[in-house]
């Protein structure tokens, strides 16, 4: 069963002001997707789920250890560093293995959707995220070059298309185009090695899945405006 | 003096007492013959492309496809996506290395909307967008890029007011002049109805300032920067149901804060009074 996790910040306190979306696009591609929906969070807050507290009871490990999902949606600020996080001292950051609030496996999930703006900023976009430590499994990050709107519905609209079997890039192209003023441009950014065929990811069940991209050989970076 | 939250834009436009009500021709959803409505329009829409193919009902919006073309129709709006789906947005480099002529695709672009009664009084071309591909090889350490397709634009204008929103855009991509990649027109046809009474751009902004988004804000620590205001009207996504378009104040503006240095954002603020 596909593993789905999703997080969203809409009170930032000090940090920046609050947002009105982004738990309704977070839980639209939570409660639309197919599959267990094992990781939840709000405001750096996890949520208690019962699917993951069995998970980590049957692996008798640490709950925040072993949360592993194959997808990640996060809704938030943004900028080219990464997510904002909502406390008053935190800045954006790319380090997920060192960031301590971290409750994720992420060297396990194979894409990350981070409904945020310019985090994937073409200008030194390898350099940020190109990393392949940081990379491990990830086939794709999806999200924006440019600033983009708050929308209620991204995240189920990007779910919907992926439900009807469009592939990854195309499904999250159209949830952009459809959700947002013809100034923004939508971004991926996808890694590819001699064994894998990332191009053309559909969601688990919904089509072709390409081989975990260990250790990237190339990394695409695609940028387009809406 | 107490330091302000907020900077307020340095030229505030005037405007008139009164804004245009405009109903939108959206199909009714509640319709007995919905569906032979819309699937009439898909046939039409499909001829402008020679698809033949069967139509796929996906909810929200009728679907054709034949082989890697798409068409998508959405119900609620008319609006329609057209694509080819191994051209459009596109990672392959285009052939020539020659940049693509504006001038050429652009008038490309019209006919081919005039052709099909596409090309709307209301609609005025605003500029071309592009899909780049950069990649960065990691055993030779190279870094390449590339344009893979061009997008004319358009907007749409009533009054002389433009429409806001993803609901209100006309986008025709191209790999060369003489490839089209996709042709994104999203859309609602309009009626005039009637003049209601609008908010003077003074009372908008009032409203914008008392947004509890910006509770937590104070001026020791951030800065609301509003850096304009322009009175207009706000279509919904293509998929939403609209019965008229709303008339907006669109506030463009900039949250500095130490933590979070630029905040750009558009809020489309309801200006009916």
């Amino acid at each position: 069963m596909a593993r789905i996790g999703i997080e969203w910040y809409n009170d930032y306190h000090k940090t920046a002001n609050k947002l009105k979306s982004s738990e309704r696009s977070a839980v639209g591609f939570g409660h639309t997707l197919s599959g267990t929906k094992v990781y939840e969070r709000q405001d750096g807050e996890e949520k208690e789920n019962s699917t993951q507290k069995e998970l980590g009871a049957e692996q008798g490990l640490n709950k925040q250890k072993t949360t592993v999902i194959d997808i990640l949606y996060s809704v938030g600020h943004g900028n080219k560093h990464g997510l904002l996080k909502n406390t008053s001292s935190q800045k954006p950051t790319n380090d997920q293995e060192t960031d301590e609030t971290t409750q994720v496996e992420t060297t396990s999930m194979k894409w990350w959707i981070v409904d945020a703006g310019e985090m994937l900023q073409s200008e030194g976009i390898f350099e940020r995220w190109g990393n392949a430590d940081f990379f491990g499994r990830l086939h794709y990050i999806l999200g924006f070059h440019s600033v983009c709107s708050e929308s209620d519905d991204r995240g189920q609209r990007f779910a919907r298309h992926l439900e009807n079997g469009e592939n990854m890039r195309w499904a999250w192209i159209r949830a952009c185009a459809e959700t947002e003023s013809g100034n923004v441009s939508c971004a991926y950014l996808r890694a590819e090695n001699h064994v894998s065929d990332t191009l053309n990811d559909h969601w688990i069940g919904k089509g072709h899945v390409s081989p975990d991209p260990v250790c990237p050989s190339i990394l695409i970076h695609l940028r387009t405006t809406l | 003096m107490k330091p302000n939250l907020f900077e307020y834009p340095l030229n505030i436009p005037k405007t008139t007492k009164t804004i245009s009500i405009y109903q939108t021709e959206a199909p009714i959803l509640i319709e007995n013959d919905l569906n032979q409505t819309i699937l009439k329009r898909l046939q039409k829409v499909a001829s402008y492309f020679q698809m033949k193919g069967r139509p796929q009902d996906l909810g929200d919006r009728m679907a054709m496809n034949q082989k890697a073309y798409s068409l998508q129709l959405y119900k609620a709006s008319n609006a329609f996506w057209y694509a080819d789906l191994e051209n459009a947005c596109s990672e392959k480099p285009v052939e020539s290395d020659e940049p693509i002529d504006i001038q050429t695709t652009r008038k490309t672009a019209n006919a081919l909307l005039e052709q099909h009664g596409l090309l709307l009084p209301q609609m005025r071309y605003t500029d071309t967008g592009k899909t780049i591909v950069s990649s960065k090889n990691a055993l030779e350490n190279n870094l390449e890029s590339h344009v893979t397709e061009t997008k004319v634009r358009y907007m749409f204008y009533i009054e002389d007011m433009p429409v806001f929103g993803a609901g209100a855009k006309v986008s025709i991509g191209f790999r060369n002049p003489n490839q089209m990649t996709q042709l994104q027109y999203f859309w609602r046809k309009t009626n005039f109805l009637k003049e209601e009474n609008i908010l003077s751009p003074e009372e908008a902004l009032q409203k914008v300032t008392k947004d509890d988004r910006f509770e937590h804000l104070k001026p020791n620590f951030a800065k609301i920067r509003l850096h304009s205001i322009d009175l207009g009207y706000y279509a919904l996504p293509p998929y939403a149901v609209q019965r008229y378009l709303h008339p907006v104040y669109a506030v463009r503006g900039t949250v500095v804060t130490d933590a979070f240095p630029r905040y750009d954002f558009t809020w489309y603020v309801d200006c009916l009074a």
